[in-house]
């Protein structure tokens, strides 16, 4: 879809040549924990960033390379070619913090805060979703009550991911309960080592703890650390939700790929003309996959872009969810064994546990907005299509 | 390919705007009852917007465009249903003695077709109309000429055709021949399908002589076979993409307006999220059938032929199965349109090899590209 023209496949080759002289290798079989893994990761982070490379689609003036979205798809390439490790748990700072710091942040938070998530010394998670306010994010209720120049904050978050390993919160407080839900949401950085705050990790159904909730009780926010003004912190998160929707589905493709190579081994081991054939079904789909990727991304380097990225969201996820149904069938009760090494779940390869795979693709199917929301957003934003009654126009 | 195809953008606009003004559904209803589903105008219509020369070398009366523009043109029949043999004349007929002409061949056939003066397709199947099963016409020497006898199953728009290539048994080869549609011992038995919006047929031939003339390929006749049924399965999957895109948007027109309960039933979360899904089948095939289009003989064309064939058809079937559900009680009528792309969508999934018979070519193109080990 992307054929490099001259410009494009000298940074190619530029970023190509970094990699063969510095990325790590063997470093899969020292990611055994999860701390483990972090260590890989930071330690690659700096390297990229002592050569410029960290934050490609960062403004030069931070650090960054104003790179293209047609650059940045290579240097994905490029990393899932050369199997260096992916910085994912530097995820949330460097693409959901940097995002909404740099297009509704002040300078100061700029500056704050930029210098160290480039150095890996800043780890980010979310503080948007509470239990009462998952699909209906608006709904929240964590309170921050003005009290001079600081906010006094009470209340729950959930979902957080890598929350007990972070050192800031990107965090959606309620500041005025009296007016329409999303017309009283403050957006505020919070700072996770600050008194009153607990954070437990919460045991996923495949019995380990990705994600945690996050318990504050009296903690005091500076009012320096507020992201635009007060109550138009609705407006601020919808930035940091829709940078969701750039390249960051390129590894995730390249996993199924993966995953459908190895859905053929099996399918050419049983030998049947059916099972071959339902293998070759899903690289069809995967192949689709790949190429409507590109041609979203594409149309988003020309402006074009939207609430399509929903197709992307729900095809991915729902057909991550079939292909390793299909899998657990083929693989038999070989694949119903528990797996025992440590994992990577944001790996952009396979790492050979059909069950893992299987497990983990509810969360796509249910996170970031689930399958719903999303057929909603396709129906109302993408169709036209008229929108559902809302009786709780105001909060109650 | 750029995002801005403006070119691209443009034929899209004026092949619509002629069928719409030309066969729309009111007249295509008209149209189905007749016997030879064909409107003749339109037809010449189609030649003066260029559409049959579309792909076709300027040498032979063309204008050396690309698939890129073809499946513009397809694609939006597709849409419109209109029953005009564009596919069984171009990708059919005209791409057979392209691929397996020689320049005379070539001279002496395609300028009138790129005129729309003469209709072509190509007979490809046995009588059972599956591509993986034996061909049943075969080719005879009978003192000293080359004589065609048997039977082609299924053939697209035959009734109307001046001539057609036909492939046949060859001793151990595969043979590629021209033959007059009028000629001595053709006899063309019209079907009735329950796809109103097409017309095919069984084409019986008894003791057909072929003139020397008429002999095309030489080569290897079984790839070239091959390739004509690639790149019929890519035209039906964008003929399936146009009907898509209409299936999608007749759809959401229609759940918008009709009320139940005092609400458009398109607010509901059931009906809208059909919708979406029937958007998202439609984007989809879309996607593929483009690539698929797009890479005509390219590294990875037979991928992605086998690639749209497969999911398209599957695609256009599941959708209308949907759409129907969405107009609920009229859309179980003969009144309403949506059941005529029900039909075309399954007969579409079946014509030139169903679904699973390109997941097998897909599967043939994997273990030819998987090293081994």
């Amino acid at each position: 879809m992307f054929d490099d023209d001259a410009d494009l496949q000298a940074f190619r080759l530029r970023y190509r040549e970094f990699l063969h002289e510095f990325a790590p290798h063997g470093w899969r079989a020292h990611a055994t924990t999860t701390d483990a893994t972090l260590d890989i990761q930071r330690s690659w982070l700096r390297t990229l960033a002592a050569h410029g490379w960290a934050a490609p689609h960062w403004p030069a003036e931070y650090g960054g390379m104003d790179a293209t979205l047609a650059e940045q798809i290579v240097m994905q390439q490029e990393n899932s070619r050369a199997g260096a490790p992916a910085v994912t748990m530097f995820g949330m700072a460097l693409v959901h913090a940097a995002a909404t710091l740099l297009e509704f942040g002040s300078e100061e938070q700029r500056r704050r805060h930029l210098p160290h998530i480039l150095q890996g010394d800043e780890i980010w998670c979310q503080g948007f979703s509470e239990p009462g306010a998952g699909s209906d994010l608006a709904a929240l209720s964590t309170r921050a009550v003005r009290d001079g120049d600081r906010y006094i904050v009470n209340g729950q978050k959930i979902w957080s991911s890598g929350a007990d390993r972070a050192d800031r919160c990107l965090l959606l407080c309620r500041t005025d309960p009296d007016v329409p839900k999303h017309q009283g949401i403050t957006f505020l950085l919070l700072d996770l080592r600050s008194p009153g705050i607990e954070i437990r990790p919460i045991v996923s159904l495949l019995g380990s703890g990705e994600f945690c909730e996050v318990f504050m009780t009296d903690v005091v926010v500076p009012v320096t650390d507020r992201v635009g003004e007060e109550n138009e912190g609705w407006h601020i998160c919808q930035t940091t939700l829709s940078t969701e929707r750039g390249p960051y589905l390129l590894p995730v493709v390249n996993k199924l790929r993966d995953e459908c190579a190895a859905m053929w081994t099996m399918a050419e081991a049983i030998g049947t003309d059916h099972a071959a054939q339902v293998a070759a079904g899903f690289h069809a789909e995967v192949a689709i996959l790949s190429e409507l990727i590109d041609r979203t991304l594409l149309q988003a380097a020309f402006g074009k872009s939207g609430n399509e990225s929903s197709i992307l969201k729900v095809y991915y996820s729902e057909l991550s969810q079939r292909l390793t149904t299909a899998a657990l069938e083929m693989a038999g009760l070989d694949a119903q064994l528990a797996w025992t090494e440590a994992f990577d779940l944001n790996s952009d390869t396979f790492d050979g546990s059909w069950g893992l795979s299987h497990y983990w693709s509810w969360s796509w199917t249910i996170a970031g907005g689930s399958n719903e929301i999303q057929r909603n957003i396709i129906g109302e934003r993408v169709l036209g299509l008229p929108r559902e009654p809302r009786p709780e126009a105001r909060r109650s | 390919m750029e995002p801005n195809d403006e070119l691209a953008d443009e034929l899209r606009a004026s092949t619509r705007k002629a069928l719409d003004d030309r066969m729309p559904t009111s007249v295509l209803r008209g149209v189905i009852d007749t016997d030879d589903r064909f409107d003749r105008g339109l037809y010449a219509l189609a030649a003066d917007l260029g559409w049959l020369g579309l792909t076709l070398p300027e040498s032979v009366g063309g204008v050396g465009g690309t698939w890129h523009e073809l499946a513009v043109v397809i694609e939006e029949l597709g849409r419109s249903m209109a029953p005009l043999p564009v596919v069984s004349s171009v990708v059919l007929g005209a791409g057979a003695v392209l691929l397996a002409g020689d320049d005379d061949q070539q001279q002496r056939l395609l300028p009138d077709l790129a005129g729309g003066r003469t209709i072509a397709t190509a007979a490809l199947t046995a009588a059972s109309g599956r591509p993986a099963d034996g061909l049943t016409a075969r080719l005879e020497r009978r003192d000293g000429a080359v004589v065609l006898s048997g039977v082609s199953g299924f053939v697209t728009d035959a009734h109307l055709a001046t001539w057609m290539v036909v492939a046949a048994v060859d001793g151990a080869d595969v043979g590629l021949v021209v033959v007059d549609a009028a000629a001595p011992g053709v006899r063309i038995e019209r079907l009735d399908t329950t796809d109103v919006t097409r017309r095919l047929a069984h084409v019986h031939f008894d003791g057909v002589v072929i003139e020397a003339v008429d002999v095309l390929g030489g080569g290897d006749n079984v790839e070239m076979r091959r390739e004509l049924l690639r790149r019929a399965g890519v035209a039906i999957a964008l003929d399936s993409v146009g009907g898509l895109g209409r299936v999608v948007e007749t759809t959401v027109e229609y759940v918008a307006e009709r009320e139940q309960f005092g609400r458009k039933v398109g607010s509901f979360q059931a009906v809208k999220h059909h919708c979406a899904n029937l958007l998202i089948l439609s984007e989809t095939s879309r996607v593929a059938a483009r690539a698929a289009a797009d890479g005509i003989g390219g590294a990875r064309w037979p991928e992605w032929a086998a690639v749209a064939s497969s999911y398209c058809g599957d695609a256009y079937t599941e959708a209308t199965r949907i759409a129907v559900q969405c107009f609920g009680g009229v859309g179980f009528t003969w009144e309403y349109d949506i059941h005529f792309f029900m039909k075309r969508a399954r007969l579409s999934q079946q014509l030139f090899g169903n679904p699973t018979h390109h997941r097998q070519l897909l599967v043939d193109e994997l273990r030819f590209a998987t090293p081994v080990g």
